[in-house]
């Protein structure tokens, strides 16, 4: 999440993430996610380990710098200039592009400061004659996804937003020779600095929470069924149905078992379904270092405490 | 959980290994969900005209885990040799 909310634009990011749109060729680049374009033939052979592989060779060995101006001349002899313009069909294109730096907004003083409101954006500008191709498309997506999922996704990204800035990653996990440069990141040592957190892998361990809680929700197994499963081609029938049935911050927690037990409605972003603590518990988690093998462990006490918790009402039924 | 964790640490592992080599991904077809959250972590990005670039998980339940990425310029000045993945789904 925290990928998208720097590398392209933050408005694209967040569209990308809740609608699950599709990006092709050279879009990639006009976003910001590709950093080169190359022609299929020479993405072919620049593949690892291809007999012969000219461009792999070409690049081996070399610093960063040089593998950038290599892989970017080998474009432009292709002819994929950089700086095209998108098609008109481009969610890139300049009326869709207005339309979603509008409607999923995550800076402010105008942030979209709930999914509810996102939609409503795009309700307002369907309504218009002149709306841009993407508003409807973008709400169908919106409509025909899982609404937990679209909360989640909206929860995640703005909460990766919120976290601290980022710190060099460590290099503790990588067994090479240390550092060369003294006055590297981690001052030569090789090693991370003492209670330092990788934002980058909070990040990470957040989305963890996120997509861990989810896995044991019942939509998941619905929406697996759908797409490649027993249902294949059906629509799913999610639960909640739509996102303005979603829970609203406040409302009493879903049944245990659902979520993973213990919740509270302290987030105001959080959907209630994922349990509502989970925003504060990225903040906690946050302040001491949100590590991956952190929100493992987290994950695994849930599991346990549920599959407890199951066993205790077995046992209490007999 | 854990493969979901394992997943996870593959993709941190790489962002770190940016700081000592280059890191090439190449997406030269369908690139979604975990192969995005991989392509994402490289430091350098390769697309071609055939890449098609999504983040599908809100529609089977799920929420894009398509990782982090922030530009760290100044960790990548080392001359090893890159590392080259490849990000593409099988047809």
């Amino acid at each position: 999440m925290h990928f998208l909310r720097t590398s392209c634009a933050p408005s694209v990011g967040l569209y990308l993430a809740m609608t699950g749109a599709r990006l092709q060729g050279g879009d990639l680049q006009r976003a910001g996610l590709a950093t080169h374009l190359l022609a299929p033939a020479d993405a072919a052979d620049a593949a690892p380990g291809r007999a012969g592989s000219a461009l792999a060779a070409a690049v081996a060995g070399r610093p960063p710098s040089e593998v950038d101006a290599v892989l970017a001349a080998v474009g432009a002899a292709a002819g994929l200039a950089e700086g095209s313009a998108p098609a008109e069909d481009s969610i890139l294109a300049p009326p869709n592009q207005r339309a979603i730096d509008l409607a999923f907004s995550v800076d402010l003083p105008h942030a979209q400061p709930s999914v509810a409101s996102v939609v409503a954006a795009l309700e307002a500008m369907a309504a218009e004659a002149t709306a841009a191709p993407v508003v409807a498309t973008a709400l169908d997506a919106l409509r025909s996804a899982c609404p937990t999922s679209v909360a989640a996704a909206f929860f995640a990204f703005t909460a990766a937003h919120a976290l601290p800035p980022l710190k060099p990653p460590p290099v503790s996990r990588l067994k090479a020779e240390p550092r060369a440069e003294p006055g590297g990141p981690d001052g030569g040592t090789g090693g991370p600095r003492a209670g330092e957190a990788s934002v980058v892998e909070a990040c990470r361990a957040l989305e963890l929470l996120v997509c861990g809680r989810l896995l044991r929700r019942a939509d998941f197994a619905e929406g697996v069924a759908c797409a490649v499963g027993a249902k294949r081609g059906a629509m799913p029938a999610w639960s909640p149905s739509t996102w303005t049935a979603r829970a609203a911050p406040g409302a009493p927690p879903p049944p245990a078992g659902e979520c993973g037990g213990a919740v509270s409605d302290g987030a105001d972003r959080c959907p209630a379904e994922l349990g509502g603590d989970l925003g504060d518990v990225v903040e906690s988690l946050a302040g001491e270092g949100l590590t991956l093998a952190k929100a493992r462990d987290l994950l695994l006490a849930e599991v346990d405490a549920l599959e407890a918790s199951k066993r205790h009402a077995a046992s209490a039924e007999k | 959980m854990e493969l979901l964790h394992l997943e996870y640490s593959v993709h941190q592992l790489v962002f770190e290994a940016r700081a000592r080599v280059p890191v090439v991904a190449i997406a030269d077809g369908i690139v979604m969900g975990a192969g995005a959250g991989l392509f994402m972590a490289a430091s350098t990005r390769v697309a071609s005209e055939k890449t098609l670039f999504a983040m599908p998980e809100v529609s089977i339940g799920l929420c894009p885990d398509a990782g982090t990425y922030q530009p760290l310029p100044s960790l990548l000045k080392g001359t090893s040799t890159p590392l080259v993945a490849r990000c593409q789904c099988p047809r």
